[in-house]
C-alpha cells in the first residue's frame, strides 16, 4: 500500500571515504541519510556504521554511541542553535553524551577554532551572527561530539560563492586531515567532481548507479536521461570532444581540464611563427 | 496521537462537506440547544435519529467516529460519575454513605449527561471532519460581521486566523526537522523524568521561536510588497455561498425541534 | 532607452548611528525592458537595495523614481503598483491557503471585484502552468513550484517591473532552470523590466547588464563581457567567475596565455580548437 521512500538499497563504503549522494528532489537522499544514524529506521534489511548495526528491531536505548559516532549536519543546520552563548551551544552535544562542563567548554573553543571563527566570538550569542558564521557555529556543534562520520545534507544552501568555496574546503580539510569520513548530499555537481571519491546516483527510492565520479560522469546520455546535470568542465570538454578532441579520460574539473590542454599545447617555437 | 480525530479534516465528496459552512457553524450552534431542550426518551430518540442522520449523509463510517470518540470516553465517564454522586437527590435511594447519594433520578439525569455529551461531540466531530480549517475560519468571519459596528477588528482577526491555520504545517514541518537535529546531537525527547522531558524541550521550543519570528518577518515584507494594507479595505475572492441544501438543512431541523418542542416534558 | 528606475545618491543606514551605512551614495538607472543583473556577497547591500527600491525600507538620503513617481511615504502604494517582487525563501511569501487564494491576495489588496478576480486568478495560473495545482495547498507543493505561484500572483497584479531577490537560490538546478525560462518567457510576452538579484553566475551572464555592490557601494556597472573579463576581481569580492574565467586561470597557471577579453563558452571551445588543430 504505502510506497517505499528507499527501496533495495546495497551499498558499501570503505573506511576515511568521501561519498557524494546525488539525485533529483525527492529521490530518496534524505530518507537514505537519516537511517545512517537512525533517525529513522529500516522497515527492512540493515545498516552497519563500523560497529554498530541498525536493524528494524534497534531500540533507542542502543543508539546513543552511535549517534556520537554520526555527526548530522542538516540543512539550513543553523536552525538548530538555541543557547545564549555559542560556546555553549557548541558544548551543547558533548555534554548531552555525557563530558564534563569544563571539557565541553574546552572543546567547544576549539572546534570554533577549526571552523574559522577566532575565541572573541565564544561568549556572544549564536544570533548575533550572520547566516553564514550560525552554519559554521551549527557545524562546531556536531564537530564537538566528535564523530567519525559526517553527514552533510547540503552544506552550502543559501550561502554565497565564497562562503560555499570555504565550507567545503573546510570538509576536505577535515576529510584530509582527521580521517573523518564524509558522506555530502548535494545538487552541486561541481563539488562532486572537485571533493567525491564515490557517488551514490538516487532515483526513485533506488540506488541507480554507484561508483568513482568518473565512472558516473563519462555518460553523458545516462546522466541526461536521470535528470543530472554534468559538470561544466566535463560539459565542455564534452564539446571539444564531439569536434574529434580526444581525452583520454573525460576531465571532470578546470583544473583536470588544462592539465590535459596543456598536455597536447603546441609547444613555443614548434609552431608557425 | 492519530487515533485523536477530533479537529481534523477528511476529504470526501458528500452534501455534508458540500454545505455553506456558516450554516453548519449556525447549525451545529443551534443542535447544542435543541439537546439541551430535550429531557425524555422519545425527544433523545429524535435527536439521535437526527445525529445519526447526519453522520450517514457525510459518508464518513460510523465506526470512525465511534473509534475517533474512544480517546475521549474517560473524560465523559468522569464527569457522568461525578453526576451521579453529586446530583440532586429524588426517587427511589440505591446507595448512601456520607454526603454520597446514588438516587434514581441522579441515574437518570447521568444518563442524559452521558448521552448529551457524546452527541454533542459526534455533531462538533462532524463538523471539524466535514469542513477544512480555512472554511470554519472564513464562516466564522463571516458571521461575526456584524461585531464590525461595535469597533471589533473582524476581518484583521480573519487575516491572522487565515494565515496561522496556512503556517500549521509549514511550522510542524520545521518542528521535526529541529528535533532530527537535536536527536542527533544527542537529545532523547520524550525520554526520563518530566523534568528532563520539560528540559529537553528547550533545544526545540527556542529555534522554533526563532524560525516563526523569522518567517513572520518574511511574510510582513512580502504581504507589504503585494499591496497589503490593512484587512479592512481588501476585496474577498473566496466567498460562501448559500445554497438550496443549506435551506433544505433548516427544514429538516426546524422539524426536529417542532417534535422535540411537542414531546418535550414541561 | 527610458529609464523606469532611477536612482540617485541612495543612502540606508538601519540603526541612525550605524557606522558604516548598509547602502551608501548608490546612484544608477534602470532602462525600461532591460535585464540588470545586482551580483555582490551576503551582507553586501543588495538585497537591501532591492527594498528600497520597493518602499519596504524607508531611506533616509537620496530620491528613488519609479516610472515617473518619486518614491515617498505619500506615494509609496503607487511605487508598488509598478513594481513585483518575489523573494528567496518560497514558503515565507506564500500567503493564501490555496494556490488559488494565493494568486488572488494582490488582486484583494488592491479591491478588484470578484467578478474580475476570477479570471484574472485564473488566467495567471495558467501562465505559469500550474493549473492543475490551483486548489492544493501549499504544503504539497516543492520549492520551486511555490515560486511560480509567486509569479503568477505577480502576473496578476501586472506590475512594470519584476524584483527577484534571490528568487531562486533556494531551489534546485532544475527548479532554478524552470524558474528562469519562466521569468524569461514571461518577460518578453508582458515587457517587464527584470531586476534580479544573484549569485548564480549563469543567471548574471544571461544579464543585459550587472550592478556589483560591495560594502553598500556600487562598485561596477557595465555589460557581463565587461565584469566577467575581471575574473580576479570578483573573486576579491566574493563573488563566483563564469567557467571560461576559471578555465582561463588554469591555463595561464601551467604557461597557456589565452585572450584577456571575456569568452562565452562557444568562443573560448573556438578559441582552443583553433590553437590546438593549426599544429
Amino acid at each position: 500500500m504505502a510506497t517505499s521512500a528507499v527501496d533495495d538499497v546495497s551499498f558499501h563504503v570503505p573506511d576515511h571515504s568521501y561519498l557524494a549522494i546525488v539525485g533529483h528532489t525527492g529521490s530518496g537522499k534524505s530518507t537514505l541519510i537519516q537511517q545512517i544514524n537512525a533517525l529513522l529506521k529500516p522497515t527492512s534489511g540493515q545498516i552497519t556504521v563500523d560497529d554498530f548495526t541498525i536493524t528494524p528491531k534497534t531500540t533507542n536505548a542502543d543508539l546513543k554511541p552511535l549517534r556520537q559516532h554520526v555527526g548530522m549536519v542538516f540543512q539550513f543546520p543553523e536552525s538548530q542553535l538555541f543557547e545564549e552563548t555559542i560556546r555553549q551551544d557548541i558544548a551543547f552535544g558533548p555534554k548531552n553524551f555525557g563530558m564534563g562542563e569544563t571539557d565541553a567548554n574546552k572543546l567547544a573553543d576549539a572546534m570554533l577554532q577549526t571552523v574559522g571563527l577566532d575565541s572573541s566570538y565564544a561568549d556572544r550569542s549564536p544570533f548575533e551572527l550572520s547566516g553564514g558564521q550560525m552554519r559554521r557555529v551549527a557545524i562546531a556543534g556536531v564537530l564537538a561530539m566528535r564523530p567519525q562520520v559526517l553527514v552533510l545534507d547540503e552544506p552550502t544552501a543559501g550561502l554565497d560563492p565564497q562562503g560555499r568555496q570555504e565550507m567545503m574546503a573546510l570538509f576536505a580539510r577535515l576529510h584530509r586531515e582527521q580521517g573523518l569520513s564524509i558522506v555530502l548530499v548535494t545538487h552541486q555537481m561541481e563539488d562532486v567532481a572537485q571533493y567525491a571519491e564515490q557517488v551514490a546516483v538516487m532515483r526513485a527510492g533506488k540506488l541507480v548507479k554507484f561508483g568513482t565520479p568518473h565512472d558516473v560522469f563519462r555518460d553523458a546520455a545516462w546522466l541526461k536521461a536521470n535528470q543530472l546535470d554534468m559538470p561544466r568542465a566535463a560539459q565542455f570538454a564534452q564539446r571539444l570532444a564531439d569536434r574529434g578532441l580526444a581525452f583520454d579520460r573525460l576531465p571532470l574539473t578546470a583544473e583536470q581540464l588544462a592539465d590535459q590542454l596543456a598536455a597536447r599545447w603546441p609547444r613555443e617555437g614548434a609552431a608557425h611563427v | 496521537m492519530s487515533k485523536f480525530i477530533f479537529g481534523r479534516y477528511l476529504p470526501l465528496n458528500s452534501v455534508v462537506h458540500h454545505l455553506d459552512p456558516r450554516n453548519k457553524l449556525l447549525l451545529s450552534f443551534c443542535y447544542i440547544v435543541l439537546v439541551f431542550m430535550a429531557n425524555n426518551p422519545v425527544s433523545y430518540l429524535l435527536i439521535i435519529a437526527f445525529t445519526v442522520g447526519a453522520i450517514l449523509a457525510s459518508k464518513i463510517s460510523l465506526g470512525f467516529f465511534l473509534r475517533g470518540i474512544r480517546p475521549l470516553l474517560w473524560l465523559i465517564v468522569f464527569t457522568v460519575v461525578l453526576q451521579l454522586l453529586f446530583s440532586p437527590t429524588g426517587g427511589h435511594v440505591y446507595f448512601h454513605w456520607a454526603f454520597i447519594n446514588i438516587t434514581q433520578f441522579g441515574l437518570i439525569n447521568a444518563g442524559y449527561i452521558f448521552i448529551r455529551f457524546l452527541l454533542i461531540i459526534m455533531m462538533s466531530t462532524l463538523l471539524t471532519l466535514s469542513t477544512q480549517p480555512l472554511d470554519i475560519a472564513t464562516g466564522l468571519a463571516s458571521l461575526m460581521k456584524p461585531l464590525r459596528w461595535v469597533k471589533v477588528p473582524v476581518d484583521t482577526l480573519a487575516m491572522m486566523l487565515s494565515i496561522a491555520l496556512r503556517f500549521v504545517p509549514t511550522l510542524m514541518d520545521e518542528a521535526t526537522k529541529i528535533m532530527n537535529a537535536q536527536r542527533a546531537r544527542g537529545v532523547d525527547f520524550g525520554e526520563g523524568g518530566l523534568l528532563k522531558q520539560a528540559k529537553s524541550l528547550i533545544p526545540l521550543m527556542v529555534p522554533l521561536f526563532m524560525s516563526a519570528f523569522n518567517r513572520a518577518e518574511d511574510l510582513s515584507i512580502a504581504m507589504e510588497a503585494r499591496g497589503y494594507q490593512d484587512s479592512e479595505h481588501r476585496s474577498q475572492y473566496r466567498i460562501l455561498t448559500w445554497q438550496r441544501r443549506d435551506t433544505v438543512t433548516w427544514l429538516i431541523f426546524v422539524a426536529v425541534l417542532a417534535a422535540i418542542l411537542a414531546t418535550r416534558r414541561w | 532607452m527610458a529609464n523606469i528606475i532611477e536612482v540617485k545618491h541612495l543612502t540606508y543606514r538601519y540603526q541612525a548611528d550605524d557606522a558604516r551605512p548598509a547602502l551608501d551614495d548608490v546612484s544608477f538607472n534602470v532602462h525600461a525592458g532591460e535585464w540588470l543583473a545586482i551580483v555582490g556577497h551576503n551582507g553586501s547591500g543588495k538585497s537591501t537595495l532591492a527594498k528600497s527600491l520597493d518602499g519596504l525600507l524607508p531611506f533616509t538620503t537620496g530620491d528613488v523614481t519609479v516610472g515617473g513617481i518619486q518614491l515617498t511615504p505619500a506615494t509609496v502604494w503607487q511605487v508598488r503598483e509598478k513594481i513585483g517582487m518575489i523573494f528567496q525563501n518560497p514558503d515565507n511569501q506564500f500567503v493564501g491557503a490555496t494556490v488559488a487564494d494565493d494568486v488572488a491576495f494582490g488582486l484583494e489588496n488592491r479591491q478588484i471585484p470578484r467578478d474580475e478576480m476570477v479570471p484574472r486568478v485564473a488566467a495567471a495560473i495558467e501562465q505559469v502552468g500550474m493549473a492543475d495545482f490551483a486548489h492544493r495547498e501549499p504544503s504539497s507543493l516543492s520549492g520551486g513550484q511555490k515560486q511560480r505561484v509567486a509569479l503568477a500572483g505577480i502576473v496578476a497584479i501586472a506590475p512594470d517591473v519584476l524584483i527577484l531577490d534571490e528568487a531562486t537560490s533556494m531551489l534546485d538546478p532544475q527548479g532554478r532552470r524552470e524558474m528562469l525560462a519562466l521569468v524569461r518567457q514571461l518577460r518578453t510576452e508582458r515587457h517587464l523590466t527584470v531586476i534580479s538579484i544573484t549569485h548564480d553566475i549563469d543567471e548574471a551572464a544571461g544579464a543585459d547588464r550587472i550592478l556589483v555592490i560591495d560594502d553598500g557601494r556600487l562598485v561596477d556597472e557595465a555589460d557581463p563581457a565587461t565584469i566577467f573579463a575581471q575574473a580576479d576581481r570578483l573573486v576579491q569580492l566574493g563573488l563566483d567567475v563564469p567557467f571560461t574565467a576559471k578555465l582561463k586561470a588554469a591555463l595561464r597557471q601551467r604557461g597557456i596565455e589565452p585572450p584577456a577579453a571575456y569568452q562565452t563558452t562557444a568562443e573560448m571551445e573556438e578559441w582552443l580548437w583553433q590553437s590546438l588543430s593549426n599544429t
